[in-house]
């Protein structure tokens, strides 16, 4: 086992290819973006899939620096062979070596919040883009029929955008401006 | 008459510039942004392409306790801030250089520009009237599935007005708190 730190941090990348998202999905995806980019629209996807090893990682990183998980009952993953638990030269337990090797990852990956264990990403159901035109846009829906969206914003939270996204089963989460799923979640 | 109406208006004339600077409106949109500090630049993202080097701007830090932190304009960031959204196409992005307090990495704060009455701390609560109507404006952020949401609301947050809204997209998932209040969509 490879003890934790921020080594870690480099394994298990984000990726932003739509060839990561799972099918069907993935090909609703790409007709949807087909379609946008015919409309003139500026499309940038910045995250698709989230690897659940990454995820894990970084949800129990957080939970060991800020004290609120016990390093020695962590729920293994498959595939993560990681060591939270330091010992001292006698091998005994070592918190303070511990809680700092976790807080290293904290640092290295950048979080600030809680981290969540699952979501669409982690399933290869998301993607996180941002969607922009100028003045009126006209897209084709899944059926081939163009929507012509005049209402502001030009942006991907226009209402109109999140419709002719549905038709492709590309579901907005209005919460999160950048993020569109599988269900919406 | 006119020897009694001139020195009227010149008193007039002396007070207006007092009067001016008492009911100085604050524009929510453009004196309120988003900060935050990360590899070791602090970028501010603001719908207002006016500001000045040298010009103070206090950040609100809503995590892990609220708190001011003063800053100034160091230099106008021609290609925005390294959040993967782009900033709007009336938003300007500025690197600011910290005069007093600290700003934990990565954390988003609200940055506000020249508040017309100060920001004070109250209790757990930074606090401001803002916009001079005698009610203390109030900072808060929440989280939803991949961002925060910072909102700044007239009277305590969530039961008062929201006056402001900016989302900052983290590019990981977290655990959601928001309401639908915070989320809301449309304007402020």
């Amino acid at each position: 086992m490879t003890l934790s730190g921020p080594d870690w941090v480099k394994q298990f990348p984000t990726t932003s290819s739509i060839g990561d998202l799972k099918e069907p999905f993935q090909t609703s995806v790409r007709n949807f973006l087909a379609a946008l980019s015919a409309a003139g629209a500026r499309v940038v996807v910045s995250d698709t899939y989230r690897p659940p090893q990454r995820v894990y990682l970084m949800h129990w990183a957080f939970a060991i620096a800020n004290g609120s998980a016990n390093p020695a009952k962590v729920p293994p993953m498959d595939g993560v062979d990681i060591q939270w638990v330091h010992t001292d030269a006698v091998g005994n337990p070592d918190p303070a070596a511990t809680t700092a090797a976790a807080a290293a990852m904290v640092k290295a990956y950048g979080i600030v919040f809680a981290p969540a264990l699952a979501s669409r990403h982690t399933e290869r159901l998301a993607v996180d883009m941002t969607i922009s035109w100028s003045g009126s846009l006209t897209v084709n829906n899944a059926s081939g029929s163009p929507v012509t969206i005049i209402a502001p914003p030009t942006n991907g939270m226009n209402p109109g955008l999140h419709a002719v996204g549905a038709t492709y089963g590309v579901i907005k989460l209005v919460s999160d401006p950048p993020h569109w799923s599988s269900d919406g979640h | 008459m006119q020897r009694l109406l001139t020195p009227l208006l010149a008193f007039v004339l002396l007070l207006a510039p007092c009067g001016h600077g008492r009911t100085r409106v604050f524009h929510y949109d453009s004196g309120l942004g988003v900060a935050s500090e990360s590899g070791g630049t602090i970028c501010l993202t603001i719908a207002n392409r006016n500001l000045p080097v040298g010009q103070i701007v206090s950040l609100v830090l809503l995590t892990p306790q609220q708190a001011v932190v003063q800053t100034e304009v160091l230099r106008v960031l021609p290609n925005g801030c390294q959040n993967p959204e782009p900033a709007a196409a009336n938003q300007a992005s500025y690197e600011l250089r910290i005069v007093k307090g600290t700003l934990p990495s990565l954390a988003p704060a609200i940055a506000v520009v020249n508040p017309p009455r100060p920001l004070r701390q109250s209790g757990n609560f930074v606090v401001a009237d803002l916009n001079g109507d005698h009610q203390l404006d109030y900072f808060r952020q929440c989280t939803s599935s991949e961002g925060v949401h910072l909102t700044v609301w007239a009277g305590k947050p969530l039961t008062g007005k929201r006056l402001w809204h900016e989302y900052f997209y983290l590019g990981y998932d977290v655990e959601p708190n928001c309401t639908d209040q915070d989320v809301a969509d449309g304007h402020p």
